[in-house]
């Protein structure tokens, strides 16, 4: 692998930069690791690099639920006639009041409410059901990262030992080889 | 003082020497080095916050370092949610002209009185120089009075510069003044302002005369060997891909290695033995753990400048940038006094490099102070200002100004 030579008379960054970006490529293409990388590799809890799934937290539907009142759908009788709480707001309000009897005779007002009241309780299913959604996702990326780092690590290492190994029986053979012509 | 005729206006958002943001800050050392020269008055808002722009200031007039200072009102605070609404809209969706100038108008900090007194004491000033092209001020300041502007964009790389309304105005003023090559470059692709004379000249550095790394760690406690973040602790700065960045590496390679973090903090910082965050410190102890530190860390994605990187350069200091933003990357570049990185493997290696070889970084330190002293040095800075100012009065048929400075 290419060693650091640098002109510290004349230092350019864009080619030290190079450089670093080569040296990068070189071990990714070769998978070549020195004796320290590949100890810490081999050491590595690849999995706790990362946040483990099973430790996952979400306050996500607590937060919706705090927040319910201020994103879900919310109606009430009384919400209808209340006016702003000035003088004014207060004797639209009266009068609104007064005049409900005779709304009443022109349509009925409940089953609306009772629509809208359904729709609110659907809509926190539906959020409570998308927080799952995202939390299973949410977890099957951090497996699905933990394992393809799991698996790298694995790679490098019978890489390594294949390597090895092959050396090794060059080696044995070589050695035979030799006594065995020492035996002639 | 022959230079009194010239009355000089700095227009910007906020000023005050409690105002701690870039362009600000900026624009208050320019105000005070210019002064030197020209008489110069500042005309800004009463806001201290830029997410609120609340009325913090009294409004009227006040003496800031010797220069007077206009404070004027802003109508109204910034409404996070319908500014949320609007900067979307005008980001992703097609939209009309109105819907951008809206836009400015909710971002802020909106400020007709301050528009108004521009308008009617413009002749009272010889020039209105505008910090910060993407706020309310300089947008509604150089249409009032283009033909006394001289404008300080700012810019950052984000999709404000891509607006409709920034492509006519970038043509008004009458001189623009770049912090970056790379900014220049920018607004010109945008905007097609090439025939606006326009210099790039940055901001100096005040740096204080003596410098003792050694009380740094011992008002500290600090004895391990650390890298060092200067700034706001901000998701904007890049400050979560560092923390990211940082915690891998000293898993995989070191152990005894300090993430020093001096600055506001924005966002949460994560709970590690090797981060340290210290908080908002005096500029005398900043400049010392400058010294005291092995290198400056710069993560950030949007920088129009960097002056931090620029302080770190002028105590001989070398960097490690995000080669992601094209100013860190030109300046580191330009000075090669910087690596930088652009994920996390050249982010490790680049580390790496810089920590294991002393004479790199000496080396580095010492292109880093020449860089400064050629570029940034505040005699350097002032000469260009008032070259820029002197060339717009030969153009108007008036004499130069004296370069000598005021009694």
């Amino acid at each position: 692998m290419e060693e650091f030579t640098i002109d510290y008379e004349n230092i350019d960054v864009a080619e030290i930069m190079e450089k670093i970006r080569r040296r990068i490529e070189e071990k990714k293409k070769k998978g070549i690791y020195s004796e320290e990388e590949l100890l810490r590799l081999a050491q590595a809890k690849v999995a706790s690099f990362f946040v483990q799934s099973s430790e996952l937290k979400s306050d996500l539907v607590r937060e919706l639920q705090r927040l319910n009142p201020q994103w879900n759908v919310s109606l009430s009788v009384d919400k209808l006639y209340i006016s702003r709480p000035t003088t004014l707001g207060r004797i639209v309000s009266w009068v609104r009041r007064r005049l409900r009897l005779v709304a009443k005779l022109m349509f009925h007002i409940n089953p609306l409410i009772q629509e809208i009241n359904k729709q609110a309780r659907i809509n926190l299913v539906f959020a409570e059901l998308i927080h799952n959604l995202i939390f299973e996702l949410t977890k099957l990326r951090l497996d699905h990262e933990d394992l393809s780092h799991r698996l790298n690590a694995l790679t490098r290492r019978v890489d390594f030992l294949e390597t090895r190994e092959r050396t090794l029986e060059e080696l044995t053979l070589k050695e035979k080889k030799e006594k065995g012509e020492d035996g002639k | 003082m022959e230079n009194s005729r010239l009355k000089v206006a700095i227009v910007v958002q906020r000023y005050g020497l409690e105002v701690s943001g870039g362009a600000e800050y900026h624009a208050r050392l320019i105000a005070e080095h210019l002064n030197k020269y020209l008489p110069v008055e500042v005309l800004t808002t009463c806001a201290i916050d830029y997410l609120t722009w609340a009325n913090e200031y009294p409004k009227g007039k006040t003496v800031i370092n010797d220069i007077p200072v206009h404070r004027f009102r802003v109508r109204r605070k910034r409404d996070p949610f319908r500014f949320g609404m609007i900067q979307e809209f005008v980001f992703n969706h097609p939209h009309r002209e109105k819907d951008e100038l809206n836009f400015l108008k909710e971002e802020g900090p909106y400020s007709p009185a301050l528009i108004r007194y521009i308008k009617k004491k413009r002749k009272d000033y010889r020039f209105f120089i505008f910090f910060s092209y993407r706020y309310y001020h300089s947008y509604h300041g150089v249409n009032t009075v283009p033909e006394k502007s001289i404008l300080v964009p700012t810019a950052e790389k984000d999709p404000v510069i891509g607006l409709k309304i920034f492509k006519p105005f970038f043509n008004l003023p009458r001189s623009i003044i770049y912090n970056s090559y790379e900014e220049r470059e920018m607004i010109n692709k945008t905007s097609g302002n090439e025939d606006i004379p326009g210099e790039v000249v940055g901001v100096g550095a005040e740096i204080p005369d003596e410098i003792s790394p050694t009380s740094f760690r011992k008002k500290y406690n600090i004895g391990k060997r650390f890298i060092l973040y200067l700034g706001r602790i901000d998701e904007n700065k890049g400050c979560p891909e560092l923390f990211r960045f940082f915690e891998q590496y000293i898993r995989e390679y070191k152990e005894d290695l300090l993430l020093v973090l001096i600055g506001k903090e924005v966002l949460d910082i994560p709970d590690h033995p090797n981060i340290v965050h210290l908080g908002f410190l005096p500029e005398e102890d900043k400049f010392n753990a400058l010294a005291a530190s092995e290198l400056l860390v710069m993560p950030s994605y949007y920088e129009s400048l960097s002056m931090v990187l620029l302080e770190a350069f002028a105590v001989g200091k070398p960097a490690l940038v995000n080669g992601a933003c094209d100013v860190l990357r030109g300046q580191a570049k330009r000075s090669n006094a910087a690596l930088y990185y652009r994920n996390y493997e050249e982010f490790a290696e680049a580390l790496n490099l810089l920590l294991s070889d002393k004479k790199l970084r000496e080396r580095m330190g010492k292109n880093g102070r020449s860089y400064f002293e050629e570029n940034y040095r505040w005699e350097v800075i002032e000469g260009k200002y008032l070259k820029i100012i002197n060339r717009l009065l030969t153009e108007d048929g008036e004499p130069p100004l004296t370069l000598s400075k005021r009694d």
